[in-house]
């Protein structure tokens, strides 16, 4: 396999040296920007401007990008993979077009890597094919030979290759091993009970041991939380209803527990849309909508990956009305606008999807939809098309403004980009 | 059945009183029982192993639904006193339990918007301010280890069935209502409850003060220094003035 | 300056770096006169071909390497095509029920032996090292690498990047602790070097402990048990991989922790203590009973375990009946069978007779409970094969061993013995697989892994007993034994390539 390189930062300071060595059946490889030509032969890997990089046959490249600023041109590249490293929002750039771009790339991946364990963990609850690029634990699991050189794998690696590996080969399902997001996950959960043997004090080791196991399905989560919470008490950090009491919910809805749930969701809900949806709830757990509890138990617990799992095979309106805000939380604007077509045809009036939701979760998803479309125009380079979508948007809220302000900052943010990678003034 | 109404209610709420009391005979246990007979619902008592007529009195109040007398006290073990308490309360099934010594009185203002206090689905607790009264029940003691009153103490909450209530399991200084509440919301209100605990002669301070020190004699669970202030000679007295209504 | 010949000729610092230039060039011979034999206990497919090159470029040129395959589903092709230029490199393929490494430990003739899984990754002079210490104190027999896998003294646990940082960690190891050894209480990685000296007296490694880190502590204990000393070379190490994922996590934990409770039941070791970190051994070795010596090479105990199940249909007087379960177990020639006998202790009025110790009694009470246990026995009892045997029925003294073979060397999970004299081609018809079908209880054996199925009483008034095999599971068929008394000549033991079984 070749692959081309989309890095936030130039050669010198890219962060991801190690695991391009490990690459699994590496072939080409090009940096987009400039290396020398003593680090292009050291690394064995080529640099080319984006323009020679455009040439490429591009269904023959993977592409491994580590800047959400990337994305417009990855896009146009079109390459057989994409693999977006996700970083924190680094000194200088806004949060906030850095968050939404990064969360724009990772829906639009096929593959996210990230070495922020916080990252890793709100990726895992947007979607599947996350891998954690980082780690502990100092065995090795695997190698690689290249040449005469033969790497040595830990745990993390070991999962990168094989994650890659499955993008093009998808896993044998007659003899399956275990999946590898699931070895992941409890190389994880492992590394964390151990560490709530030595720190049995410590409730933020016992809330990410209960993370991982809730994400493993694993009955003990409702434990470790439980442990945490009480430490949280003990420890008189008292602000924990939400972060981790509402947990709780999450954990017995993934149990089937739906009664107590929605009882423990309820302890937590004081804002009116809270209240409102509590009373939903309720409403569907006496009608018998359990797989809806569910859900919505996921999403308000910020786990739009089971809630999408969950939703997307399912065909009332209801279920694609709560998808779709599934899909709009996590970034994953083309479906979310392909479903909304959808709906409208679904129902005569949009007004009709608001009655059931009582809350204004959906109305502002509705209000949203030129502001969503007007980004991915942005984002296939049709910008007039952006503008027009843009201006419609703000015939509803008046915030044109704002909207045009941001699409000068993603200009200006990649252009930033281009001139580091390629090393040039800016 | 709960299906249908809300989980905090701003009207119809039933309150509970909650109560542990030992050899309270002659003390302050039946006026603040005849108090409390005013304004809730029902009272709980666990009695640990009262030797004098406590248990009777209890019983004569009508609003004693629950009594427990433990035939060896759980003084020691007072974790255990605690969850025995708690669990004898919400088997009334309360929606609001006010934790009550036997000798604590809440002032007037504070008996009249009780019910204000519990009617409403904005926060799960109220906390009050306590004040001591020392050798008097017409002074509160303020100096720097008697100043409980400039804080806020949680005693009235709301139950809620499913939440998870802890108590840390310790033998002494366990808080009187589980620590949870904490992370729920609350109301700090600005109404009083007089503490006649220390309504004492010499005598008795001191003998309370060697009991403290028997018990505690290495300041673990408390300060050596509180301790010691028991015995203050001249300890900085405030006269207590009644609101008016 | 004048060469001061004295002074050099006495320092160790340069005969050591000498010797060291010489290992590391590859022209110091192994201190074994007739070289050393490598067994290699073949398991991960993408792991053992870079195993075996480390090895043949790094252990010298008088080894001699037999990879042992340990699954069923190993693939040796690829390795055999690989290394067919490498004489002293030979193969033996994977054989059901058969535990290989003991074949191969006595094929070795050497004077030293190394006992290695393909994940152990060696490095330029690993060898040498870990022979010496039974030259400098012939009483030690067994010696071991630091590794990730050791559990005890020589566990190190070590971060590397590549083969680069691990030769030159491996180097300055050596270069700085040559020659240093320690002795171990025991040894349970994947890397070990026995003499043959130690092998002969303490025999092979016992598999029914099943789990290897268990049957090579076994093995070490038992030598320890014969006085000889076990030793951890400070001086080497060899980099060891773990397995990613977990193969059916839950079957896993279930088969470790029989082997565990297996390991502490040999040993004497409570059973509590498998759950302290590390591997449990015996406080105190030398007051235990002497455990015998495993015979190696294809002797009785390389047999697969077997279980046969006695089951007593009528009420038999308690003195026949003793007779008849002595007379079966003793009228069988396979050489390793475990008897459970399953009793209903209404109609069987028996009292407890002497067992074996690996043998078992269960008496339930009503027919309800002893068909249940029937059915669960395979599921309680481990082994690589499960036969069933009435009490009222007569069998030759092959059966048992005819059945296995049969089912070792058929795809199908169920052999039924068709009835005394029945020949080949008046075995039933095959119905496709998947029709309900049920067997005769008294002539059936089933693979150990799979549960069978129903166990249902005959409509007849005795309580002759039918099997109804899950649907999933195939069902072979080998003609009968002789008849009693006759003899009959051409009775195969090939099972017949049919499935399915006879129509109720």
């Amino acid at each position: 396999m070749n692959y081309i390189i989309f890095s936030g930062v130039p050669w010198d300071e890219y962060g991801y040296k190690r695991m391009l060595e490990v690459l699994p059946e590496r072939e080409d490889i090009v940096f987009t920007g400039t290396m020398t030509s003593l680090q292009q032969e050291d690394s064995g890997i080529r640099a080319l401007s984006l323009a020679e990089a455009c040439t490429l046959p591009a269904k023959e490249y993977t592409a491994l990008v580590s800047s959400p600023y990337w994305l417009q041109d990855v896009l146009a590249f079109g390459p057989a993979f994409i693999i977006a490293l996700l970083e924190r929002c680094p000194e200088g750039e806004d949060v906030n077009l850095w968050d939404k771009y990064s969360g724009l790339l990772a829906a639009k991946a096929d593959l996210v890597g990230t070495a922020s364990e916080r990252l890793f963990l709100e990726q895992l609850l947007s979607r599947s094919g996350v891998v954690y690029l980082s780690g502990d634990d100092p065995l090795s699991y695997g190698m690689i030979r290249r040449g005469e050189r033969l790497y040595f794998l830990a745990d993390f690696e070991a999962v990168w290759k094989k994650a890659l590996e499955e993008l093009w080969l998808p896993p044998d399902t007659d003899c399956p091993d275990e999946p590898w997001a699931e070895i992941q996950l409890r190389h994880r959960a492992d590394y964390y009970l151990s560490m709530c043997g030595k720190l049995p004090q410590q409730p933020t080791v016992h809330y990410l041991a209960a993370s991982y196991l809730y994400l493993l399905g694993d009955g003990r989560a409702a434990e470790l939380l439980t442990k945490s919470f009480e430490l949280m008490l003990l420890h008189d950090y008292t602000d924990c209803l939400h972060s981790h009491y509402r947990f709780f919910s999450a954990i017995g809805a993934k149990r089937g527990n739906l009664e107590l749930a929605v009882r423990q969701y309820e302890i937590t809900a004081f804002t009116a849309e809270e209240k409102a949806l509590s009373a939903q709830l309720q409403r569907w757990l006496g009608s018998g909508a359990r797989e809806l509890v569910q859900a919505e138990l996921y999403r308000v617990n910020e786990d739009s990956a089971a809630a999408i799992r969950l939703l997307a095979g399912m065909e009332s309106l209801e279920a694609k009305s709560l998808l779709l805000l599934n899909y709009m939380d996590t970034f994953q604007w083309e479906k979310a606008l392909r479903l909304q077509q959808e709906l409208d045809s679904m129902t005569a009036e949009p007004s009709s999807l608001m009655l059931f939701q009582g809350s204004g979760a959906i109305a502002s998803v509705l209000l949203q939809t030129p502001v969503v479309e007007g980004t991915l125009q942005l984002l296939c380079g049709k910008r007039h098309a952006a503008i027009r979508s843009f201006l419609r948007a703000a015939g509803a809220d008046q915030g044109a403004r704002a909207l045009f302000a941001e699409m000068a900052d993603l200009e200006e943010a990649v252009g930033r980009l281009r001139g580091r990678t390629a090393d040039e003034d800016v | 059945m709960r299906m249908s109404e809300p989980l905090r209610k701003t009207s119809g709420n039933r309150l509970t009183a909650m109560m542990q009391v030992r050899n309270e005979a002659g003390r302050y246990l039946e006026q603040v029982l005849e108090e409390l007979s005013d304004f809730v619902d029902e009272i709980v008592i666990v009695d640990d192993g009262s030797t004098d007529g406590t248990a009777r009195l209890c019983r004569s109040f009508a609003k004693v639904t629950k009594l427990v007398t433990l035939e060896s006290p759980l003084f020691s073990r007072e974790w255990e006193l605690r969850q025995t308490l708690w669990e004898l309360a919400v088997s009334t099934e309360p929606d609001w339990l006010l934790s009550v010594d036997a000798d604590e009185f809440y002032e007037e203002a504070a008996k009249r918007e009780m019910r204000r206090l519990i009617d409403q689905d904005v926060y799960d607790w109220v906390a009050f301010r306590l004040y001591d009264f020392w050798g008097t029940t017409t002074h509160y003691r303020d100096d720097e280890h008697w100043n409980i009153h400039t804080k806020h103490t949680r005693t009235l909450v709301r139950y809620l069935p499913d939440y998870h209530y802890f108590t840390p399991r310790m033998n002494h200084h366990v808080p009187r209502l589980p620590l949870s509440y904490a992370a729920l919301p609350g109301f700090l209100a600005e109404l009083r409850v007089k503490h006649f605990g220390w309504v004492l002669s010499p005598e008795e301070l001191r003998h309370k003060y060697e009991r403290y020190m028997d018990n505690d004699p290495e300041g673990r669970w408390g300060s050596l220094e509180q301790y010691r202030s028991i015995l203050d000679e001249h300890p900085r007295l405030v006269e207590w003035q009644e609101r008016r209504g | 300056m004048p060469y001061d010949a004295e002074a050099d000729a006495v320092s160790p610092e340069r005969l050591a770096g000498r010797y060291s230039y010489l290992e590391r060039e590859g022209l110091l011979p192994l201190p074994a006169k007739d070289g050393v034999t490598i067994v290699v206990e073949l398991t991960h497919r993408e792991w053992a071909e870079e195993c075996l090159s480390r090895l043949l470029v790094h252990s010298g040129p008088a080894v001699r390497l037999i990879g042992v395959a340990m699954r069923e589903d190993f693939q040796l092709q690829p390795l055999l095509e690989r290394f067919s230029a490498e004489a002293e490199l030979s193969f033996l393929p994977y054989e059901r029920g058969n535990y290989r490494i003991n074949e191969a430990l006595a094929d070795a003739r050497t004077s030293f032996i190394v006992l290695l899984e393909d994940r152990v990754l060696v490095t330029a002079g690993w060898l040498n090292e870990l022979l010496w210490p039974a030259i400098d104190d012939p009483a030690t027999g067994a010696m071991a690498p630091r590794s990730a896998a050791e559990e005890q003294e020589g566990r190190e646990v070590l971060r590397f990047g590549n083969d680069l940082e691990l030769s030159a960690y491996v180097n300055h190891q050596l270069s700085r602790r040559r020659g240093e050894w320690r002795e171990a209480g025991v040894l349970s990685g994947p890397c070990l070097v026995v003499t043959r000296e130690m092998l002969q007296r303490t025999g092979g490694l016992d598999f029914s402990l099943r789990e290897r880190r268990f049957i090579i502590a076994d093995w070490c204990l038992r030598a320890r048990q014969l006085g000889t000393r076990l030793a951890i070379s400070a001086a080497s190490y060899v980099h060891v991989l773990q397995p990613l994922a977990a193969r059916a996590p839950h079957k896993n934990s279930e088969a470790q922790a029989a082997a565990g409770l297996a390991y502490c039941a040999k040993w004497r070791i409570p059973d509590e203590r498998l759950r302290e970190h590390g591997l449990p051994v015996p406080e105190n070795l030398s007051a235990l009973e002497r455990q015998p010596a495993i015979p190696l090479g294809k002797t009785p105990a390389a047999l697969p375990l077997v279980t046969a199940v006695v089951y007593f249909e009528e009420k038999w007087p308690a003195e026949a009946s003793i007779q008849r379960q002595l007379l079966l177990q003793g009228q069988q020639s396979y050489g390793n069978i475990r008897w459970i006998s399953v009793r209903d202790s209404w109609t069987d009025t028996t009292p407890d007779f002497p067992v074996h110790e690996r043998d078992t009694v269960i008496t339930v009470q009503g027919e309800k409970p002893w068909l249940h246990a029937l059915e669960n026995i395979s599921g309680m009892y481990q082994s690589e094969v499960t036969v069933y045997m009435s009490a009222s029925v007569s069998y030759d003294s092959e059966y048992v061993a005819r059945i296995v073979k049969a089912l070792l060397h058929s795809p199908a999970a169920l052999i039924v013995s068709a009835a005394p004299g029945l020949a080949e081609s008046e075995l039933p018809d095959n119905p496709e697989r998947g029709t309900a079908v049920v067997l005769p209880l008294e002539r059936t054996a089933h693979r150990g892994d799979i549960l069978p199925g129903r166990i249902v009483k005959r409509e007849s008034s005795r309580r002759s007993l039918l099997l109804c095999p899950g649907p999933e599971l195939a069902v072979g068929y080998i003609a009968g034994g002789p008849v009693p008394g006759a003899a009959v000549p051409g009775s195969t033991d090939r099972p017949s390539e049919r499935k399915g079984g006879t129509q109720p």
